[in-house]
């Protein structure tokens, strides 16, 4: 169809034919851009898909105008995208874009035609609507960028420009506020990209513009601008530092769906549906008669019985979003960005063994470091960064580090709190010990705690000649230090452990776990844990790989 | 008005106390194999514990058949009982409660209630002590309903495994999946979320950090009406924490017995756990 036609035939003015063509190309272009702005959403990770969620919310809200004559009225189409949309949304981009064109739809009541203010005029409704149907709006989101262009679009009216110049005016600021949405929002930043759902946004209205055959070539040059990070960019953080950022308790479910028949205002369906229904990213949204809903929640059952008390349930959709963000760190690579923490835990330990094995245990993130090889403060901060929560508290174990971590913690944007563990027996007992669910000062002493329980074994080389209690060291000599103190040495290793793991025979120890040093060969490790196992019966032993340098054995006793 | 109650091998009150109340107790079934037993009737708990750790297929387990139910119901009925209140073990756990319902429409459902405690052990057990108290003061079937209604919310377990393995294997590890996977073994502390399902609430690598964070656990919940020790396997560290439990909460009664061997199969040997019923604020 040629684009000319629109403004030829009515040339200040946008028809309702005109808006239908409009939403027939903008469905056709976020078609196109689906998968890229699928990729762009790092925040919030729960919704995975919000490219495929706004063009199927836009489809629906096309297909419904397809209902009405040719003839029909701009404000008969808007008032069918519409309703379209709003039982069609999907997602919650999906849901906040229906509620932009609801605004829109009541922006141009009864109007033949849309001129330049009253397209203004319903830009900013859509805004207005869309902004009170969250309960927390956001800057850096959909709902920023179409404000923006309301904005844009109202002070280009008020100069008496032509719908042309209006629309114009409207997408160059909502690309300018797609890229401000980078600096908006942290988890953006970090991650490199705009948000999604404006983008998608900024992509309709785009779209808009070109089929009144007007800034065709405006929008491919701001894609160039945006574009989404590749696997690569995401793959590393700063070197040595490792990031896992998954919730204990994975993301819930992702639910949604329409609530017909229900006789009562959003907020009062908000109110019966329960506490999920209280959280920031939760909507509800419509008329009596007609609410759309969509909720994160870990029980959807216990919400969908809410609410198939007010009325009948249509269009639910229910969907595993720890799966979806598994399935989103697949596709960046390791360093996929999630939605942050409350409070997150960083571990100062050297070796692959045991950074795997303290990551397995809900660290946030983990500081390569350890005897001989203190990380710097920047070390130290970057692990904090990479930690991606709001509150960290920092295991720096070893007695040379504490004074580095209270430094790195006094220097930091963030709060962190110190549980200065000595070793990292202690730093394993301390992180046991987390409960995400709890506050920071009720984590720090427990860890602390927790950390003073556990008995450890530091079994190193000596550096130099020396004596202690029991008699002379010679350099090179096996040395072991129970919590610190030298309680043993010799020439054979494992006599050097066994003799130390003897001043604990009268403690009362319950599992002794034997962290293996990167230069010992497992064979010789297995052979020293059945000794130990032989000589200290009533004990549980444990074996792992630490991958520690310089000390062959760390062991920690329970 | 006369009252009887009836509950289910699942509630872990001591025999005693069952037999001075005339509570009458109906038993789940477990299945070795292709051996089945009633709960602590065909075979007492010692002998199911030695029987669990050498069993190479696990046990599973099973509600009772509605007909146990109905010959209770009859019989109680016949000794000229006026209403039968029957509390049982969660519904989203066992399928305990709709024997128990079909049987009571078999034979009387407007004399006959059963209640899902929405909880088990000792849980379940404290329903059923108040709703023998109420029944001795004489209270109807319905004013003993409506009371244990108010109850399953104030009723928590803070329960400490030896290990996951139990759970797995029966299939009822709920959220606590979020703790396998470690490297290290870990011992979890769990508890039942208000829909029954199983929930993590920490972890420890020794039994002695773990049993000190039983009792801090505990100590959130206060003030307390009531508490009970329930373990598996050894007595002497269930009753051992029984008399620690005195100690700090003298005012208090607290129960310590043996768990059944139904509720047993799912947590494994040295299980030891606390059940409490918050007081009413």
């Amino acid at each position: 169809m040629a684009t000319s036609r629109v403004l030829s035939s009515l040339p200040n003015a946008v028809s309702g034919a005109g808006l239908r063509y409009g939403l027939e190309r903008a469905v056709g272009r976020l078609l196109e851009q689906r998968d890229r702005i699928n990729d762009l959403n790092v925040f919030p990770v729960p919704d995975g898909d919000t490219g495929t969620n706004m063009h199927l919310t836009l489809e629906a809200a096309l297909a419904e105008t397809a209902q009405l004559p040719p003839q029909a009225s701009v404000a008969a189409v808007a008032q069918a995208a519409a309703h379209g949309s709003l039982m069609g949304a999907r997602g919650n981009s999906g849901v906040i874009l229906s509620q932009v064109l609801r605004g829109v739809s009541a922006g141009c009541q009864a109007a033949e035609e849309m001129g330049p203010e009253m397209l203004a005029h319903a830009l900013e409704q859509g805004s207005t609507v869309a902004y009170a149907a969250v309960k927390r709006p956001v800057e850096g989101t959909i709902l920023s960028v179409v404000r923006d262009a309301a904005q844009a679009a109202v002070r280009s009216a008020a100069k008496g420009q032509t719908i042309a110049e209006v629309l114009q005016a409207a997408v160059a600021e909502a690309w300018d506020s797609v890229e401000r949405s980078r600096e908006q929002l942290e988890t953006l930043r970090e991650a490199g990209v705009v948000d999604a759902g404006g983008f998608g946004l900024a992509v309709i209205l785009s779209a808009l513009s070109e089929a009144l055959g007007i800034g065709q070539s405006a929008w491919p040059d701001a894609l160039a601008l945006v574009s989404s990070p590749s696997a690569g960019e995401m793959a590393d953080g700063p070197a040595g530092v490792m990031a896992f950022t998954a919730p204990h308790s994975g993301f819930g479910y992702c639910t949604e769906f329409s609530l017909v028949g229900a006789e009562l205002q959003p907020l009062e369906v908000r109110a019966r549906l329960g506490s999920e229904a209280e959280d920031d990213s939760a909507l509800v949204v419509g008329d009596p008669g007609l609410l759309h809903i969509h909720i994160h929640t870990h029980e959807p059952w216990q919400v969908l019985t809410r609410a198939a008390d007010l009325g009948r349930i249509e269009r639910l959709k229910v969907e595993d979003m720890t799966s979806q963000h598994q399935e989103a760190r697949r596709r960046h690579g390791r360093g996929g960005r999630e939605a942050r923490l409350a409070l997150g835990v960083v571990v100062v330990a050297p070796g692959f063994g045991f950074h795997q094995l303290l990551l397995g245990l809900g660290a946030a993130a983990v500081v390569e470091g350890g005897q001989g090889m203190n990380p710097t403060t920047a070390d130290l901060l970057r692990g904090i960064d990479e930690a991606q929560a709001d509150q960290i508290i920092l295991l720096p174990n070893n007695p040379n580090l504490v004074l580095g971590a209270e430094q790195a913690a006094r220097v930091s944007r963030r709060e962190v709190a110190v549980v200065p563990t000595r070793n990292l027996p202690q730093g394993v007992a301390a992180l046991l010990a987390f409960d995400p669910e709890a506050s920071l000062d009720v984590n720090r002493q427990r860890m602390q705690r927790e950390m003073a329980q556990v008995r450890s074994i530091e079994v190193t080389t000596a550096i130099k000649d020396s004596s202690y209690e029991k008699g002379e060291i010679a350099r090179g000599d096996t040395i072991a230090l129970l919590d610190g103190q030298l309680v043993a040495a010799g020439s054979d290793l494992a006599e050097v452990v066994l003799a130390a793991l003897d001043r604990l025979s009268d403690a009362r120890v319950e599992v002794i776990t034997l962290y293996r040093g990167a230069r010992v060969q497992v064979a010789e490790a297995e052979k020293l844990e059945q000794r130990i196992r032989a000589r200290f019966p009533e004990w549980e032993v444990e074996r792992h790989d630490g991958g520690q340098d310089l000390y062959p054995y760390i062991i920690s006793a329970e | 008005m006369n009252v009887r109650v009836v509950t289910d091998s699942t509630c872990d009150l001591p025999a005693a106390v069952r037999q001075s109340a005339g509570i009458v107790t109906v038993p789940l079934r477990l299945h070795f194999e292709d051996q089945v037993f009633r709960d602590r009737v065909d075979m007492n708990d010692r002998e199911f514990l030695s029987r669990l750790v050498a069993a190479k297929v696990p046990p599973s387990t099973s509600q009772p058949p509605p007909g146990d139910f109905e010959a209770v119901y009859r019989q109680l009925f016949e000794e000229g009982a006026d209403e039968i209140v029957s509390v049982h073990i969660a519904a989203a756990l066992s399928g305990t409660v709709s024997s128990a319902t079909i049987a009571a429409q078999a034979v009387d459902p407007n004399r006959i209630h059963v209640v899902d405690s929405r909880t088990v052990s000792l849980g379940t057990g404290f329903l059923v002590l108040e709703a023998v108290e109420r029944a001795a003061q004489g209270d109807s079937a319905q004013e003993i309903v409506a009371r244990l209604a108010t109850m399953p919310d104030r009723v928590g377990i803070i329960c400490l495994l030896d290990t996951v393995r139990y759970l797995l294997l029966g299939g009822r590890i709920g959220k606590v999946r979020a703790m396998l996977g470690t490297a290290l073994a870990i011992k979890p502390l769990i508890g039942l979320g208000p829909d029954g399902s199983v929930v993590p609430l920490g972890r420890v690598r020794s039994r002695a950090s773990g049993v000190r964070r039983l009792a801090e656990l505990l100590a959130e919940h206060r003030p307390l009406e009531r508490c009970g020790v329930i373990y598996v396997g050894d007595p002497e560290e269930g009753l051992s924490l029984a008399d620690e439990t005195r100690r700090t909460y003298p005012e208090m009664e607290v129960i310590a017995d043996h768990c059944s061997p139904v509720l047993s199969t799912h947590t494994g040997p040295n299980t030891i756990a606390y059940c409490y019923l918050e007081a009413q604020p």
